[in-house]
């Protein structure tokens, strides 16, 4: 690894002569003080890493994670710089834009410390903030000052505001080839591969037991008519939309959320469960009932056959009817301008 | 409604009936002219050759004076222009009329006036300072003058004129110095002016290079050395017209002395040239339409465009020669075909035929629309500092290729393999089954007779 | 209900039997499609004979234009009056179905039975009529489905003649694809399994005929062009192949591949586009599948099973390898975005928020599902697990269909649309089953005649109750269409009644579309944010930038930059593009939810993915990350011309009674300081409720200076500046 490190670095210094010498400085520093290919800045080095004559871009990122600053952007932020700064580094290692600028990161971390003259340096009165350097000619101390501040792009966090920042910079210092790299977790891979085989080898070591299961019809139905009774409860609505659980404060509980576009997660499963037993009551009211009818005609008990027919049918139709109107009044809750009640 | 309209049309046929029998007409519209001035700094007399000639060209002029005529200083009737010329002579007063507001001003020469102003360091009327500001001409204030240490060395009196070369000037459609041969030095004296950059200016004439404008204190008559410098150098300009997009010109001159007996001599050819311009006597040119059509003659309303067709388009350009319409020639004509951006931007050239012995047909020759379809631009910007604007343009949609536009296939030759492999396929299946049932015949054959023996 | 009839000894009786049958089905099939009909003539009566929404509009207009130019102009239509200037090809980019069907109609009427019909009123009531041969699709589809149960087929029939989930897309007046799609949709699945169980190419034939109309008409043809093939591919997992599939399906996917490639809009997407490949692959595997079919006969079952595992392995290898290399190459296009966002549910709001502006693509909530089926739909699973008992051929299609239609329903509402039919027809095997079960009053063992009567009883019971969950539902879907999709959304009831107890109506889109129309030149071009598009194009025949056709991105991008950038630079854009008029939609004087700031939102995001270094959400929102239009709202927001086109002169509005002027959707005071001046633009019209707000660009200043110079100096000129100081201008460029 250290060999190949270093081959790339005398072989850039081969081809830094082209590109200037300021490149190779500023991934030497990379390499050097880098943390996923961001230079750390304190007040020692920060003068010496951004000063001119550079052939580069830098963007140097000023946040303060410590939690008791309360920046929650900042914590936010912090692994989507690391991501950017790595697919930069994963398409160009040389950190060079095909044969034109190159692009660097820094950052400073008021949490870090030594670096209070730095922030002071750029005044920095709000965080995170985003300052870009650009290529420039001019050396010493003239050319720290010739900065920028750098919008932070979009307002949702993760990929999206990754993907609008690296859009951002692309079309502004003309990158090319420059996408979110995420680099593959190879531990992870070794376990999912791992527990892949092992369940394979358990399916097959009780090949019998799964192959009646995956053949018992009743199974799937079940597992079907679940799905069904799940998919149309807004299921994904709470997936895709990320819905609360349940409203109200401390105190009261708020179970349903008033408006036909809008609920709460706790509700799929209230209204599921209230379908589950309609459904429930209704396929034993056909299937169990005639059922027990003939069961008992068999025995020829006519008198406890005709009795049970009744008695279980009044009973599941009331369970029907009690949940019906529950799930009316449920409904209700939701749109209030819904005429039709059963029961109370 | 209908009334209006046709009266309207009426009007406008005998307006151009009228143009026609003022055939010794000078510019292409009348020359009914107001002159603005103040008696207290002007004397029509030190004027009178410059009038004169303007007079000879058959200008009508009324002239008003600031102070005493205020009731001739109006340039609406009702809403009706009074007058086709405007010239303001230097005015002391701050204000002049409420006739003569900067709104006033910016109306009428909305409305098609031509206007001539002439300042000086003297006499800058406010209503004057603010139409020329918004015009993008910023003369310098009163009592502030051009100054050139080193033409007037040793002179006592620090205004004295100024010489510009007439060969400097800037624009060729108002001063045309290439056939100047005589190197006539223009006399100058008065204000010079900062210009913005409003692409609808044509500067006329720059101060010279070592001019400087700096307030004079106009009791002491010395140079007052703490006024900021109002220009430096070329950086100050002398004559500078304006023609807006309704084509209503503008000319501005920081020295009322210019146009005065004492100067004419030197300055007589260029004013007159100036006034021509101002008052459109030259540098006006008009377009007589337009026309594109396929390449075979049939127009976009009998055969809509579709893409990759061969289309011509042509113009057709006047001068005003200052008596008639004459042919215009030029090579820099270009037309533009564009949806959003242009498609194509072509060199009209000038053909040699000649419509009525008025315009010239520009054209395009045969060319191929592109190979886009949507909604094109036809147009023609033809914009050039100091002649008047043509802007020509003409929106058409050109459509795809229908279905039927479309190559058959055995047309194209790639397409052939294809039809082997079909038709080859097509007719070894008929083989195929014809062989079934010649093959099958005889089995089925059987139960047949079965049948036929049950029977 | 039919009755069940009884074994008759007499053969005149029977007969006598049969056609009080035929006829009492017939009474019912009257009654069915007359509630279907006059369920959705709610909007007709409440308001008028009017087309509703939006995409309808275009729909219209398109007739229209087929009406009057015939079937080849219409074809190659190349409509200049959208997307200006683009243009659009709109014989090349539509589903040509629904426009030929109704010009059909018209034609028939006009000129062979002699009744001059308007076109506007057969598009309005194009709807209401299919409705009724959807159901009776429906009542063959369920027959063909379970066992000729003819008390399940006229269920279904009857439910999806008055379920709100299909009525909301099929009212009078929303003249839009879904109204004929759905007919075809249980057409193409009845003539499919019919094809599947018979195995009769004639009827493969006809399913495939049935899936080119509908392919002709929606694009939501892509569920049926899955549908089949994974029924098939599901019956070959469970072992079930024969004959009769194999020549249904070869049948219908040879010539429906091949019909729809007719559609100028389908093109080759049949054989390039990943959404079509499993119906392809699976006809591939049914070859397959025949040949080793072929081979068991012929050969020892031990090698059999050798030759089939590794072929089935090495099938698999090339088709993946396949796929994936043809994919890499190009030659087949990837999936669709809106395909994507059916699977991927974060996929759509971050790379193309225009797929999820749209409010008919968001998730459903369980509350729609109830509104829009009521008690079918926990009638619905039952029907599935009964179907399950005993999972004939044709019961796995409608259990594969109700599995895959919920989850795609509950991702996207206007999916509920396909998800409807099935729950009708489950629903209906439920009750049929229970009714089966509980109105059989055939004699039984039981001798006993209390116990008899117990019985008879108890049956009754059941059947009452659940006729009155039946009459119910009538109650729930009447009053439903009734509410909530009997609105044409372009005239609105304002909830108030005039003196006389008429309704008062709130008809601000027409107005201001009729005023477009009478007012402007013919040739001018209308901006607006491309929900208005069809609408301005079909009402006030005006020349729009972008409309509900949302397949350039770019374009609608372009319009949303204007909307939130600052005046100048928005009129340097619409100047660009020849813009005369600009039109927003504002709610706030009265209360209206759907207008233009509310949208706003989808503007910025939609241009921000194409400048995200021009226009930034964040800007929009305040420190605190609230979207807001009062006084604390940012400068960009203020800035943007969507606010100063939507507030223009609204405070003022309310000064002359010293009100604060409160916005009423978004419950904001807007103050006359926030509100900047109007530059730009000057107003040229606005509806009397303010809805509509029409602004026409200012011309080109004649003098060369900015808009807003000239403004200041229209302000300000009559107080002139006493000292003259040197102005600091731009060096001048020579």
């Amino acid at each position: 690894m250290k060999v190949l490190e270093l081959f790339t670095i005398t072989l850039l210094y081969c081809t830094s002569i082209v590109y200037g010498l300021s490149n190779v400085r500023l991934l030497k520093e990379t390499k050097r003080n880098g943390q996923n290919g961001i230079i750390k800045l304190t007040d020692k080095n920060f003068k010496r890493v951004l000063e001119g004559p550079r052939d580069s871009y830098i963007i140097l990122l000023l946040t303060a994670t410590h939690p008791a600053v309360g920046c929650k952007v900042c914590e936010e932020i912090n692994p989507e710089y690391d991501v950017i700064a790595e697919s930069w580094f994963h398409a160009h290692p040389d950190g060079i834009n095909d044969g034109k600028k190159g692009l660097f990161f820094s950052k400073s971390d008021f949490i870090d410390g030594d670096n209070q003259e730095l922030f002071k340096f750029f005044q920095v009165s709000n965080v995170p903030i985003f300052l870009v350097y650009k290529p420039t000619d001019k050396a010493g101390p003239e050319s720290l000052t010739e900065y920028s501040m750098l919008n932070m792009p979009g307002v949702n966090k993760g990929k999206e505001r990754i993907q609008l920042f690296i859009n951002s910079i692309s079309h502004h210092f003309q990158l090319n080839n420059f996408v979110i790299y995420e680099p593959i977790n190879w531990g992870s891979r070794i376990i999912t591969i791992l527990g892949v085989s092992g369940i394979v080898l358990l399916l097959m070591k009780y090949r019998n037991l799964v192959k009646s299961v995956l053949l018992s019809k009743i199974l799937w139905a079940i597992f079907s008519c679940l799905f069904i009774i799940i998919m149309c409860n807004g299921y994904m609505f709470n997936k895709i939309r990320g819905a609360p659980y349940a409203g109200g404060n401390e105190k009261t509980v708020e179970y349903f959320k008033n408006g036909m576009q809008e609920q709460f997660a706790i509700e799929t499963q209230i209204v599921s469960f209230i379908y589950s037993t309609l459904g429930v009551a209704v396929l034993l009211l056909i299937k169990f009932v005639p059922f027990s009818l003939k069961f008992y005609e068999k025995k020829n008990k006519e008198h406890t056959a005709v009795l049970a027919y009744l008695g279980m049918s009044i009973l599941f139709l009331v369970a029907i009817f009690i949940f019906y109107s529950a799930l009316i009044r449920v409904f209700r809750m939701k749109y209030s301008h819904y005429p039709f009640k059963l029961g109370k | 409604m209908l009334l209006s309209f046709s009266s309207s049309i009426q009007i406008i046929l005998a307006s151009f009936l009228l143009l026609l029998s003022l055939a010794d007409a000078l510019s292409i519209h009348p020359l009914k002219t107001l002159v603005v001035y103040d008696n207290r700094l002007t004397d029509l007399q030190d004027y009178s050759k410059f009038f004169q000639n303007l007079q000879d060209r058959s200008y009508d002029f009324t002239f008003a004076s600031i102070n005493n005529d205020t009731d001739k200083i109006r340039l609406y009737s009702d809403e009706e222009k009074l007058y086709d010329n405007l010239i303001i002579f230097p005015i002391k007063t701050k204000r002049m009329s409420s006739e003569i507001t900067p709104k006033k001003l910016l109306k009428y020469f909305e409305d098609g006036g031509d206007i001539l102003t002439i300042t000086s360091p003297n006499g800058l009327t406010d209503p004057v300072r603010l139409f020329l500001n918004e015009l993008g001409i910023f003369p310098s204030p009163k009592q502030y003058h051009l100054i050139d240490v080193f033409q007037n060395e040793g002179s006592a009196d620090p205004s004295s004129s100024v010489t510009i070369p007439v060969s400097e000037t800037l624009n060729k459609f108002v001063y045309d110095s290439h056939d100047d041969t005589t190197e006539t030095e223009l006399i100058y004296q008065g204000s010079s002016a900062l210009l913005n950059n409003n692409k609808f200016l044509v500067p006329v004439l720059q101060a010279p290079k070592t001019s400087i404008n700096k307030r004079i204190d106009a009791k002491t008559n010395v140079v007052d050395a703490n006024s900021e410098e109002w220009t430096i150098g070329s950086q100050g300009y002398v004559v500078v017209g304006f023609q807006n997009l309704k084509n209503s010109r503008c000319s501005w001159i920081g020295s009322d002395k210019f146009f005065s007996n004492e100067y004419f001599e030197s300055n007589s050819k260029f004013v007159t040239e100036l006034v021509k311009w101002t008052f459109k006597e030259k540098g006006v040119i008009k377009s007589l339409g337009f026309n594109h059509s396929h390449f075979d003659g049939r127009s976009y309303e009998e055969e809509p465009y579709k893409i990759k067709d061969d289309i011509v388009y042509d113009l057709y350009l006047s001068e005003w020669d200052g008596d008639k319409w004459v042919p215009y020639k030029s090579d820099d004509v270009q037309f533009e075909l564009k949806m959003i951006d242009p498609y194509y931007r072509l060199t009209l050239e000038a053909s040699d035929k000649v419509i009525d012995n008025i315009s010239t047909v520009y054209t395009t020759g045969r060319f191929k629309l592109p190979d886009h379809h949507g909604v094109f631009t036809f147009l023609t910007d033809y914009k050039r500092p100091g002649l008047t604007f043509i802007e020509e343009l003409d929106i058409k949609a050109i459509r795809h290729l229908a279905h039927t536009e479309y190559l058959r296939s055995y047309e194209i030759t790639n397409a052939w393999v294809y039809l082997t492999s079909i038709y080859s396929v097509i007719s070894l299946w008929i083989v195929f089954v014809a062989l079934i049932i010649i093959s099958a015949r005889k089995t089925t054959s059987k139960p047949v007779s079965q049948t036929k023996k049950t029977q | 209900m039919a009755t069940v009839s009884s074994p008759s000894p007499c053969c005149t009786s029977q007969q006598l039997l049969l056609g009080i049958k035929a006829f009492l089905k017939l009474v019912i099939f009257i009654c069915i499609i007359g509630a279907a009909t006059s369920n959705r003539l709610f909007s007709v009566i409440r308001f008028e004979s009017i087309i509703h929404e939006f995409d309808p509009w275009f729909n219209f207009r398109a007739t229209k234009y087929l009406v009057a130019n015939g079937f080849h102009k219409f074809l190659n239509w190349f409509d200049d009056k959208t997307w200006y200037p683009l243009g659009r090809v709109t014989g090349g980019t539509l589903y040509p179905g629904l426009m030929t069907t109704s010009g059909l109609v018209w034609h028939i009427f006009n000129n062979y039975l002699g009744l001059p019909i308007d076109i506007r009123n057969i598009c309005v009531l194009f709807a209401p009529a299919f409705s009724g041969i959807t159901a009776l699709a429906t009542y063959l589809f369920t027959k063909q489905v379970y066992h000729n149960d003819e008390i399940a087929a006229f269920l279904s029939a009857a439910f999806i003649a008055i379920a709100p989930g299909y009525i909301s897309r099929s009212v009078a007046g929303s003249y839009d694809n879904e109204a004929i799609a759905i007919t075809l949709l249980m057409t193409s699945f009845y003539l499919w399994i019919k094809a599947m169980k018979t195995g009769s190419i004639a009827f493969g034939t006809f399913a495939a005929l049935s899936y080119f109309y509908m392919v002709s008409a929606w694009g939501g043809y892509v569920f049926i062009t899955n549908l089949i093939p994974f029924h098939v591919f599901l019956l070959i997992l469970m072992g079930r192949y024969n004959h009769k599939l194999y020549s249904a399906y070869c049948t219908w996917f040879s010539i429906g591949t091949l019909a729809s490639m007719q559609i100028p809009f389908v093109g080759f997407l049949p054989i390039r586009s990943n959404d079509h490949m499993s119906a392809l692959g699976v006809f591939g595997l049914l070859q397959f599948v025949m040949i080793a079919d072929h081979i068991k006969s012929k050969i020892s079952s031990a090698h059999f099973k050798i030759f089939i595992t590794s072929s089935i392995l090495i099938l698999i290898g090339i088709g993946i390898l396949g796929v994936v290399g043809l994919t890499y190459l190009g030659l087949i296009a990837p999936w669709t975005g809106r395909f994507y966002s059916l699977w991927d549910t974060s996929y759509a709001k971050i790379h193309i928020p225009i797929i999820a502006s749209v409010s008919e693509h968001q998730p459903t909530a369980w509350s729609s599902f109830f509104f829009d089926t009521q008690f079918l739909i926990w009638l619905f699973p039952v029907g599935v697990f009964l179907l399950f008992t005993e999972l004939r051929d044709e019961h796995v299609f409608v259990i594969a269909y109700s599995v895959l239609c919920s989850y795609f329903a509950g991702v996207m509402v206007r999916l509920m649309l396909t998800l409807t039919p099935i729950i009708c027809v489950c629903a209906a095997i439920t009750i049929s089953k229970l009714f089966h079960v509980y109105l059989d009053f055939r004699d039984s063992v039981i001798k006993n005649k209390t116990d008899r009567l117990i019985k008879t009883v108890t049956n009754l019971i059941v059947s009452s109750v659940f006729l009155s969950y039946l009459i119910f539902f009538v109650y729930h879907c009447t009053w439903v269409t009734s509410n909530a999709y009997s609105s044409p959304s372009v005239v609105l009831l304002s909830g108030q009644t005039n003196q006389d107890g008429s309704p008062v109506y709130i008809d601000d889109f027409r107005e201001a579309y009729y005023w477009l129309r009478s007012n402007t030149a013919e040739d001018s071009k209308v901006a607006s944010w491309w929900d208005y598009g069809y609408q301005i194009g079909g009402m006030a025949d005006r020349t729009t930038l972008v409309d509900n056709n949302t397949w350039n991105n770019t374009h609608i991008a372009i319009v949303g930059r204007a909307m939130s950038s600052p005046e100048a630079k928005a009129y340097e854009i619409y100047k660009e593009l020849d813009v005369d008029y600009v039109l927003v939609v504002f709610g706030g004087l009265l209360g209206y939810s759907g207008d233009d700031i509310n949208k706003f939102l989808w503007m910025i995001r939609i241009s921000e993915g194409i400048w995200p270094e021009e226009i930034q959400e964040r800007k929009f929102f305040t420190e605190n990350g609230q979207y807001r239009v009062d006084e604390f709202a940012t400068d960009t927001m203020k800035n943007s011309l969507m606010y100063k086109l939507s507030y223009h002169n609204f405070p003022e509005l309310f000064s002359a009674g010293n009100m604060p002027a409160v916005d009423r959707v978004r419950g904001a005071t807007i103050r006359s300081q926030d509100v900047g001046n109007l530059d730009y633009f000057e107003e040229a019209f606005t509806s009397e409720n303010w809805m509509v707000r029409i602004y026409k660009l200012k011309d080109l200043d004649p003098e060369g200076r900015n808009l807003k110079d000239v403004a200041d100096f229209e302000r300000t000129g009559a107080a002139q500046k006493k000292i003259v100081k040197k102005p600091r201008l731009e060096p001048r460029l020579l």
